[in-house]
């Protein structure tokens, strides 16, 4: 019997981790998924609010009607949403102009680690993990380069960093329920007006009053 | 574990579609920042033209006056209101500070009835029933004779039977 691989001991524990780790991450992207999904459901719920008088009075009673409705009603929920998000965004910016004029540097990094918002984390220099001496490979943990101080001088970094985030966060989830909202409406559009023949036959005797009560009798 | 292994299927999918996704958001948001562009701008000129952006479409309007006017099209029916009030009216599930018809307090109405109390005077307390007052005879009418034949239940005790409970029943 040939034995094209030898594991020792040792590299199988080795691999066996690497497969569980690779499991447990799979199964943590499938349950984010999952949830992102449950959410994006509870948010599309809101078109539903947005439309229902005009459909439930009749007013709107074809399919492009409703989503053109459906469509201005969204972005301008979208808007209201998302406005809070867009100022502080902008209120980021504007500091980081206010800075850069200040100090007459617009070439600065506001995340740099010396007078940035990098100033304000840990930060490694993973360069050094693998180094290459002739025929062996040298591996080495990261080094440390900076860790966390406060500068004065990156007070434009910090509120530009801050905003950013706040603001991009506050964009996405608006964003995130745009889209919810715009699956949710292609998804009515194509219930709302739907007309169904389950439980109607031609050959009973048809009354247009008791319909419902045939199929719920039929049911 | 089918569970699991559906969880792990579910990460390998979203591992291969999560670029698209991602390109699929970013296109996404690029355009919804031009369109919040054009929705600013149009919401500051509706401001100084005296309008709002967040005015009523048509469509608003329309919907409104229906179910101010004529709210009978095919929302969630009182019918089954256990207090079997008129059916005539209707609620619509989206509306959270909806009031029913029936429930809402007529003002008019009121302020016709006190100006008209207000006017009469108040008439002298005549009752209409009259109540009998002899409750002798009222309760022999009432209750019913019952079938029961008093017996005293200890005249057939006999002190030497042991086995006699001293209690008489009878069936007739």
């Amino acid at each position: 019997m040939m034995t094209f691989i030898s594991l020792s001991e040792n590299d199988k524990r080795f691999l066996f981790a690497i497969l569980l780790v690779f499991i447990i991450v799979l199964v943590l992207i499938g349950y984010i998924g999952y949830l992102v999904t449950r959410i994006m459901k509870w948010q599309g719920k809101k078109m539903d609010t947005l439309v229902a008088d005009p459909v439930i009075t009749r007013v709107i009673t074809d399919k492009h009607h409703f989503i053109s409705y459906a469509r201005k009603k969204n972005w301008r929920l979208f808007f209201k949403q998302s406005y809070i998000g867009i100022l502080i965004l902008l209120f980021g910016v504007i500091m980081l102009l206010i800075r850069d004029g200040v100090y007459k540097d617009f070439s600065y990094n506001p995340f740099n680690t010396k007078d940035g918002f990098g100033s304000l984390i840990f930060v490694w220099d993973y360069s050094v993990c693998f180094k290459r001496d002739g025929a062996s490979l040298i591996v080495q943990w990261p080094k440390l380069i900076n860790t966390p101080h406060f500068e004065i001088k990156a007070w434009g970094g910090y509120l530009f960093a801050i905003s950013l985030f706040v603001g991009g966060a506050w964009y996405l989830v608006a964003l995130q329920s745009l889209i919810a909202r715009t699956f949710r409406m292609y998804s009515l559009s194509n219930t709302a007006f739907e007309k169904t023949l389950n439980g109607f036959n031609q050959n009973v005797a048809y009354n247009p009053n008791n319909i419902n009560t045939n199929n719920e009798n039929q049911q | 574990m089918i569970t699991l292994f559906k969880n792990i299927g579910r990460g390998i999918l979203y591992i291969f579609v999560l670029p698209l996704l991602l390109v699929a958001l970013a296109v996404y948001a690029v355009v919804a920042i031009f369109i919040f562009i054009y929705l600013a701008i149009k919401g500051l000129v509706l401001f100084f033209s005296g309008r709002s952006l967040y005015e009523d479409l048509p469509e608003d309007i329309e919907a409104k006056k229906r179910l101010g006017e004529k709210p009978s099209a095919q929302p969630m029916s009182i019918a089954s209101d256990p207090l079997g009030y008129p059916s005539n009216d209707t609620a619509t599930s989206t509306d959270p500070f909806y009031v029913p018809e029936y429930l809402k307090p007529n003002d008019e109405h009121v302020e016709e009835v006190a100006e008209e109390n207000r006017n009469e005077p108040e008439p002298e307390y005549q009752p209409e029933v009259s109540i009998n007052i002899n409750r002798e005879e009222e309760i022999k009418e009432e209750i019913p004779q019952k079938s029961v034949q008093k017996r005293d239940i200890y005249e057939d005790l006999d002190e030497d039977d042991d086995s006699d409970s001293g209690i008489h029943i009878n069936y007739d």
